[in-house]
């Protein structure tokens, strides 16, 4: 980072793709949604670049660097979080009608089912279900075998389609 | 979702922009600047408005709430101070020194909500009639000098920042209007201490509009 601060390019190229794979590495480690892990690497790279002259030599690289990232993930996070919100408010009958079989009640029970999920299978649920993704494409982002992707949205589906029908049948 | 080729660009892009950087002082050093200069600032607005009141060097000997109540406004300068210089370097330690801010500032509330509790008889010559302003007024070019120097650095907590730079930079003519205006418990707390509190708040929100998100 000194080498950085005087101006050495290739050196500062060098610091940055190592950072990358290492934050990346960090990211999966703190359990940050694997739809963001890349936004999280590249907005930190950007903050590093322009926090750059705030770095002392003569204090540790690694608070530094964690404070950056963490803020960066938060901030990712929060602002998913809010996405996540707005999606679920109009979220699609294809969805709705794909767990349950048919219409659900209020959205009020597609959200309170879905918050019932564990955070993996809700994640597995929507990535397929919402966002479209493909078992391959979903597997890869978690980082599992697609087969065991597979059987985490099934066995989503099943959850989340029993919660809705326990919640109907109330 | 971004795809790691992204990465590449980005990385390609920062590289191609690196300008070699100034070193920035220590938080320590900037705070110590920082206060020095809005304290004399302050002081010098302070006075511009209006001479200290009569009899203050004998409130200060004979009361001792009056000068618990100005030490711990000092406290609460010299921790909010450092806190928010602290707060705009990454990775600095900050939580003692907050905590520590947090701690001076209910502690000058205490000491003033105490004798308003106690109805302990006060002075009330020398009362500004405009004080209220005269401290909000005095507070702004400190406010202004911490904006320039937090620019120059990179605070995540942007609104936080901007906060305790305003109330830090108000609290020092808050300070001294213990003197140089009443020092009635119940009139310190509406007519000095809630200005600081208010540029305080225009100081949040200076921060998030002119500091740089990093």
């Amino acid at each position: 980072m000194v080498f950085a601060q005087a101006g050495d390019e290739e050196i500062y190229g060098r610091l940055l793709e190592e950072l990358g794979s290492y934050l990346e590495a960090l990211f999966r480690r703190l359990r940050i949604h694997p739809e963001l892990i890349e936004d999280a690497v590249q907005d930190t790279l950007l903050a590093v670049h322009r926090a750059r002259a705030t770095y002392d030599a003569e204090r540790p690289f690694g608070p530094w660097l964690l404070a950056l990232a963490r803020h960066k993930a938060i901030d990712l996070e929060r602002w998913h979080g809010r996405r996540w919100a707005r999606e679920l408010q109009q979220v699609d009958t294809e969805l709705v009608s794909w767990v349950a079989g048919e219409r659900v009640e209020t959205k009020m029970d597609l959200e309170s089912a879905l918050a019932a999920l564990s955070e993996s299978a809700r994640e597995a649920l929507l990535m397929t279900k919402l966002w479209g993704l493909s078992t391959e494409e979903g597997a890869d982002a978690v980082g599992i075998a697609p087969s065991a992707f597979k059987s985490r949205v099934h066995r989503a589906v099943l959850l989340a389609r029993r919660l809705l029908q326990g919640r109907r049948s109330r | 979702m971004r795809r790691p080729d992204g990465r590449d660009a980005l990385i390609a892009a920062l590289r191609s922009e690196l300008t070699p950087t100034r070193r920035r002082v220590s938080p320590t050093v900037a705070t110590a600047a920082w206060l020095s200069v809005t304290a004399l600032i302050g002081a010098m607005a302070v006075l511009g408005f209006g001479p200290l009141r009569a009899g203050w060097s004998d409130d200060l000997r004979n009361v001792p709430g009056v000068g618990l109540e100005m030490l711990a406004g000092v406290l609460t300068v010299l921790f909010v101070g450092g806190a928010v210089l602290r707060l705009s370097v990454p990775g600095v330690p900050v939580a003692r020194t907050l905590t520590l801010a947090v701690l001076a500032t209910c502690a000058w509330l205490g000491l003033l909500v105490v004798a308003l509790l106690a109805e302990t008889p006060r002075s009330t010559w020398g009362l500004r009639p405009f004080c209220w302003a005269e401290t909000f007024l005095s507070g702004l070019p400190g406010l202004v000098l911490g904006m320039l120097l937090l620019r120059r650095r990179a605070p995540l907590h942007r609104g936080l920042c901007g906060f305790l730079t305003g109330f830090g930079a108000a609290a020092v003519p808050a300070v001294l209007m213990h003197l140089a205006c009443i020092a009635e418990p119940g009139h310190v707390l509406v007519e000095h201490l809630v200005p600081a509190g208010l540029l305080g708040l225009v100081g949040a929100g200076v921060g998030r509009l002119v500091l740089r998100k990093v």
